[in-house]
């Protein structure tokens, strides 16, 4: 390999982790992504998805192995990566218009007493332009549908300016034609930065993602494979890519 | 009518007007964060525990002759004390958190009994601390009050970002770099003192649905939580100020009238709500 190691934006290194003793989630999980990947996390519930996703992050400690994101401790590295969690975590009836969901992105940015500035306003506009949500800034954000949510948390994350965007199942609930929406706009963000993902599907991903991590206890990692079914595409309407899960059967 | 020429004529009542308006402020910004936080409970628990604060500082005044031991800083003291618990149990400790809340929310009470009643003297004070009593406020204590009025005012106005960020998607601010903790603790001894405000003009019994229903009713007009706060300080005034003028008159608790006053007003809302989508669909 001759890969330089500041290519790679994240490093987990036989990294084991349990929430009770005697029922690890993971073990000995090794994961490297590159600079520039869209890597997608799949797997099936409770396989640890998820769990590896917020290891990633910082917001869970490993009990064992080593874990780099962005060349350093997570808690130190993370205000680099954009998060967008499971939109179904948050509290729908909460009083809070799109814009004001878009500027807690800016929060880390700003001296914090006071009122959001101007120029952080436009900041958050602009990231909403992104993902094309633009006029709907004053909507309340339990107004919006599904789809519009995720993009709308999509686009706070962007507003934190990062470097890797971190997804936790943007992809749910959105019926296939929202799905296809959101991966093109995936696929436009790769240009310029990583994507993480986490999905719930665990046959099928899209053709836009370059690295498939399938997470069930122990990690496996694989280029996206070259085999399209064509069965797929007619069902989907697209080019969508089976995972060969052939370590399974080794 | 008759209760407001008495507001101008006589100073006592003067000074309960003056504290249902600060105390109205307080609780609209600090309620606002309460409800939308959902920790109505948690907020209970401390108005419960202030009981043991006045009882002791009661005790201490009238049994040690510490002048200075006014029952409204043994409150301050009691209310911080039990934020401060409350917040780290829920923060870090395995203990179920609603456990925890009622076992303190009892201990503080069972505490301020004990001491009420180790306190000679006919006790009918006991019941002020209960049920509140507005029109029992000195001048020296509206000076206290206005000044914890201005501290909750500023710290919930500074941080409203922050404070908005805690409330909405904590784990997100947190991932930005916020001191999460400090500020959902900062929130709790925000709650604390304006439970100590509130306490003063509905008592620690009736403290939560002065908290929460201004909020409450705002709640179904409003998109933003800085609105849902104005709505909130300007609901919280009219049933300060109209409990306190309807039970003038007829010489009834004014703390109580104040949340029959609220209660009435939210479920009007809720009524009113059903009838007009009713008629509407």
């Amino acid at each position: 390999m001759t890969t330089a190691n500041d290519d790679r934006v994240v490093e987990i290194e036989k990294v084991s982790f349990a929430y009770t003793a005697d029922s690890p989630v993971l073990r000995d999980a090794t994961v490297r992504i590159r600079r520039g990947d869209f890597a997608c996390l799949v797997g099936p519930n409770g396989g640890g998805k998820t769990t590896l996703l917020r290891l990633m992050i910082g917001l869970l400690q490993p009990q064992s192995g080593a874990i780099r994101l962005l060349g350093g401790d997570p808690c130190d590295t993370r205000r680099r990566v954009g998060y967008m969690p499971q939109h179904a975590r948050l509290d729908l009836q909460f009083p809070i218009t799109v814009l004001e969901v878009v500027l807690m992105g800016r929060i880390g940015h700003t001296l914090g007493v006071g009122p959001y500035g101007k120029s952080e306003k436009e900041r958050a506009v602009e990231a909403l332009a992104r993902v094309g949500l633009a006029e709907l800034k004053r909507r309340p954000f339990s107004a919006l549908s599904g789809g519009q949510r995720q993009r709308v948390l999509i686009a706070r994350a962007l507003a934190c300016d990062p470097e890797i965007l971190v997804l936790d199942e943007p992809t749910s609930n959105l019926d296939i034609a929202s799905q296809n929406d959101l991966f093109d706009l995936l696929h436009v963000l790769n240009e310029t930065m990583t994507l993480v993902m986490v999905s719930h599907d665990v046959g099928y991903v899209s053709n836009f993602v370059k690295t498939i991590v399938c997470v069930n206890r122990k990690v496996d990692v694989h280029p996206a494979g070259e085999i399209a079914g064509d069965f797929i595409s007619d069902m989907y309407g697209r080019d969508m890519r089976i995972i060969m899960h052939d370590h399974k059967h080794k | 009518m008759e209760f407001f020429s008495a507001v101008l004529k006589y100073d006592f009542l003067m000074r309960a007007v003056a504290t249902g308006l600060l105390a109205s402020v307080a609780c609209g910004i600090v309620g606002t964060y309460v409800v939308t936080r959902r920790i109505t409970y948690i907020a209970g628990g401390i108005a419960h525990c202030v009981l043991g604060g006045m009882g002791a500082a009661r005790y201490l005044q009238t049994v040690h002759g510490l002048g200075w031991a006014h029952p409204i800083y043994g409150a301050v003291v009691a209310a911080l004390a039990a934020a401060l618990i409350i917040g780290l149990v829920s923060l870090r400790a395995k203990e179920r958190e609603d456990t925890v809340i009622g076992a303190l929310w009892a201990i503080g009470m069972a505490v301020g009994v004990l001491f009420i009643h180790m306190t000679p003297g006919y006790n009918q004070e006991l019941m002020s601390y209960l049920f509140g009593n507005i029109l029992m406020v000195t001048k020296s204590n509206l000076w206290m009050l206005a000044a914890l009025d201005a501290l909750i005012v500023l710290a919930g106005v500074l941080f409203y970002n922050q404070f908005l960020a805690v409330c909405f998607d904590s784990e997100f601010a947190l991932l930005r770099g916020m001191k999460t903790e400090m500020f959902y603790l900062l929130l709790l001894c925000l709650t604390a003192l304006t439970v100590v405000l509130l306490i003063t003009v509905v008592g620690i019994v009736l403290v939560i649905a002065l908290l929460t229903l201004p909020v409450a009713v705002a709640g179904h007009f409003s998109r933003t939580l800085w609105q849902m706060m104005l709505i909130s300080i300007g609901l919280s005034a009219i049933f300060t100020i109209g409990g306190l003028s309807l039970s003038f008159g007829p010489d009834l608790p004014a703390g109580a009238m104040t949340i029959v006053l609220a209660g009435g007003a939210y479920l009007l809302v809720l009524v009113g709500k059903r009838v007009f989508r009713f008629r509407t669909s």
